[in-house]
């Protein structure tokens, strides 16, 4: 059987003693070195080639996360899973976006660590389901998220388009706007029908909510 | 044949199953797990009687452990504290203090005023 060959990095030896314990007692792994800090782990990664890094996050002078970016870019091959005490979703997505194949907390039981780190060797992702689920949830956060308006298309809109289109980010009605611009309401309608089209928004609240974050209020009033 | 100490890991973190392997191949020293979440935990530390219990500071037990320093206080407490990466020996000795006056001689030997008692309190209130 081919051992996963691991690099333990934790600033606390007892921790990393007796995970290098739990870890020799399995057929299928074998610890060849334990660095204590970020800097160690990743001259120790240089040298030894590992298969697998468990990466701590808060570990003096660098901390895991950026371990984890350097080692990645220097040995795209190694598969790095963080097992940490923190939970904090900027951590763990960082950690995810620098190239770690897994997240998990310290408080997991050895059988469960076991199982995911045999998963994240396989290719697998090595998340607990809690983590994962935040991990659904911003990734539904981001898709979400209304795209940018491009210079393009906010240079699209006309100028009076984009006069209407700052009073309506400041919260006017389409009377307001009407009496504001000296036109029919008919017309502030018909503009807005065609803002609407062309930034392929639903309705005005989201036109206005652009507006405010494209900062094209300033824009329309310079 | 000489009785090896009973040792108890109280909890199945990562943490003290690491430390459960690794203590196990110590041969001077018997090992029993347990889990502090399990509803009988009290129950079983009474019946296995362990002489010293390892279990981890930062883990939220107080009951048990104020139970265990008022009722066994034979049993050698080890919080261990992983962050400052220290044992604390929680120290059980106890006194009689029946008057004001056997309270302030406690407290004169307890902090070094005066020599400290050198006859132990039982459970049953008498001096052995």
């Amino acid at each position: 059987m081919t051992k996963q060959r691991v690099l333990l990095a934790d600033d606390h030896q007892l921790f990393r003693e007796g995970l290098a314990n739990i870890l020799d007692a399995q057929l299928d792994f074998e610890v060849i070195g334990e660095a204590g800090d970020g800097l160690e782990v990743i001259i120790k990664a240089r040298k030894l080639l590992p298969d697998m890094i468990l990466m701590d996050i808060g570990m003096p002078g660098l901390d895991g996360v950026e371990a984890t970016k350097q080692i990645k870019e220097e040995l795209p091959a190694v598969t790095i899973v963080v097992l940490t005490v923190q939970a904090d979703d900027e951590k763990l997505f960082t950690a995810i976006k620098n190239g770690a194949q897994g997240y998990l907390l310290k408080n997991i039981r050895s059988r469960e660590l076991l199982v995911m780190l045999r998963a994240a060797a396989r290719g697998e992702a090595a998340i607990t389901p809690a983590l994962g689920g935040r991990m659904l949830e911003e990734f539904r956060r981001l898709s979400q998220r209304p795209p940018r308006i491009s210079e393009e298309e906010i240079t699209a809109l006309t100028r009076r388009e984009q006069e209407v289109l700052g009073l309506v980010a400041q919260g006017a009605t389409d009377q307001e706007i009407a009496q504001s611009l000296t036109i029919s309401i008919h017309t502030v309608k018909s503009h807005m029908r065609n803002i609407l089209a062309k930034l392929q928004l639903g309705h005005r609240h989201q036109a206005a909510q652009f507006a405010l974050r494209e900062g094209l209020i300033s824009k329309v009033n310079k | 044949m000489e009785k090896r100490p009973l040792i108890l890991i109280l909890g199945d973190s990562l943490l003290m199953e690491g430390i459960a392997v690794s203590l196990a191949g110590c041969p001077q020293l018997s090992l029993i797990g347990i889990d502090y979440s399990e509803f009988d935990v009290w129950q079983k530390i009474d019946s296995l009687n362990p002489d010293a219990i390892l279990f981890e500071l930062e883990i939220p037990q107080s009951p048990l452990i104020f139970w265990l320093l008022k009722e066994r206080p034979g049993i050698l407490l080890l919080g261990l504290d992983l962050s400052r990466s220290r044992v604390i020996v929680l120290n059980s000795r106890q006194h009689c203090s029946k008057t004001m006056h056997d309270l302030c001689q406690i407290v004169e030997a307890e902090t070094g005023v005066i020599e400290r008692p050198s006859t132990p309190y039982t459970l049953e209130g008498s001096a052995v």
